[in-house]
């Protein structure tokens, strides 16, 4: 074997080399993933609903306590109104129910939130988002 | 031979640029797996409840502040009435801690009232898991606070009687009547049970002839 002969076989061993490993790195990146490692997304978006519910509780727990004391909840809707999610979603507050927009959530995602009353009983706050 | 090894970067090029073009897609897929989505669920969680005792302990520190001054910081027999070296002799602290722990009777674990209030009620434990690992998110449910009522501006009130029995009129009284000397002091701000502020005045009374020290007894 001639010594230019030699370095272009080493060349196209080379390029062959390369081309199995990008080719690998195209595959297993940019097809794969789509089957492999997806997330648990429903798990992460229940988190998501959990934050703007804690943060209404948190801002709002005496009113809730002194609506359902009183179960006059006028006061209350008014803050419950200002609340935004994507889709249809509701509130309810012990056994009453604000859905804003009258719409039916055919697949609710759910969070939970206790609150105490001032008689040391529990005030149960549920958020039903339907799911996208 | 040129041929392939353009051949060869012809391909390479399209590769790198699909590469390229799919990068947002594939940025997602490295976001978030389920243990961490439940592990972030499980804090979310746990503040949930951290919140619940908190407001379990606010309010019933506002109905522990308003019996507190109900009897004048003593037992109900004393009829508002300090007497030092008696049962009559206030105690605020532990008094106060008697009180709160009838409303939250059975809903906690240890209560200590030092500089600073803390009430350890519970336990939590959030498990949560995988294929490939398991994780345990838990602890207490203690909850610390500073107390509504100032202890030491009661206490220095007490001190100011016990070491002025003779000289009462130091330690301000409200008004007086013979030997009778009445206090009132503002001691808290709190929400009454409709959620009304109110402010709330420890009312007590001292007889310098019957005080207990033994000065005029």
């Amino acid at each position: 074997m001639k010594k230019g002969d030699e370095s272009a076989l080493t060349i196209l061993v080379s390029l062959i080399v390369l081309m199995i490993i990008i080719s690998q790195y195209f595959i297993f990146f940019v097809f794969f993933p789509h089957k492999i490692i997806q997330p648990d997304s429903q798990q992460y978006i229940g988190s998501e609903i959990d934050l703007p519910l804690m943060t209404f509780v948190k801002l709002n727990s005496d009113l809730i306590v002194i609506s359902a004391k009183n179960n006059d909840y006028n006061d209350l809707e008014k803050k419950i109104d200002e609340l935004e999610f994507d889709g249809c979603w509701e509130l309810k507050i012990k056994d009453r129910t604000f859905n804003k927009n009258n719409c039916d959530i055919k697949n609710p995602e759910t969070t939970i939130m206790n609150i105490p009353d001032y008689s040391n009983n529990q005030i149960k706050i549920i958020l039903n988002v339907n799911k996208e | 031979m040129p041929i392939v090894t353009i051949g060869f970067l012809i391909l390479m090029s399209t590769f790198i640029f699909l590469i390229f073009t799919h990068q947002n897609e594939t940025k997602e897929f490295f976001s978030i797996g389920s243990l961490q989505s439940n592990i972030i669920k499980n804090y979310f969680e746990s503040e949930k409840v951290f919140y619940y005792y908190e407001k379990l302990l606010e309010y019933n520190e506002y109905k522990t502040v308003k019996e507190f001054v109900e009897e004048g910081a003593v037992p109900d027999d004393c009829n508002k009435r300090w007497k030092f070296n008696s049962d009559c002799e206030p105690d605020f602290r532990e008094y106060f801690k008697q009180i709160l722990s009838e409303k939250i009777e059975g809903k906690y674990k240890e209560l200590g009232i030092n500089q600073e209030m803390e009430v350890y009620f519970t336990d939590f434990s959030f498990p949560s898991g995988s294929n490939s690992a398991k994780v345990e998110y838990n602890g207490e449910i203690k909850i610390k606070k500073q107390p509504l009522i100032n202890f030491q501006e009661l206490e220095q009130l007490k001190s100011c009687i016990e070491s002025s029995i003779k000289e009462i009129n130091k330690c301000s009284p409200e008004s007086s009547s013979g030997s009778i000397y009445k206090f009132r002091k503002k001691i808290a701000d709190i929400l009454d049970e409709n959620l009304e502020p109110e402010e709330i005045f420890l009312e007590f009374e001292i007889d310098t002839k019957n005080s207990g020290l033994g000065i005029f007894s």
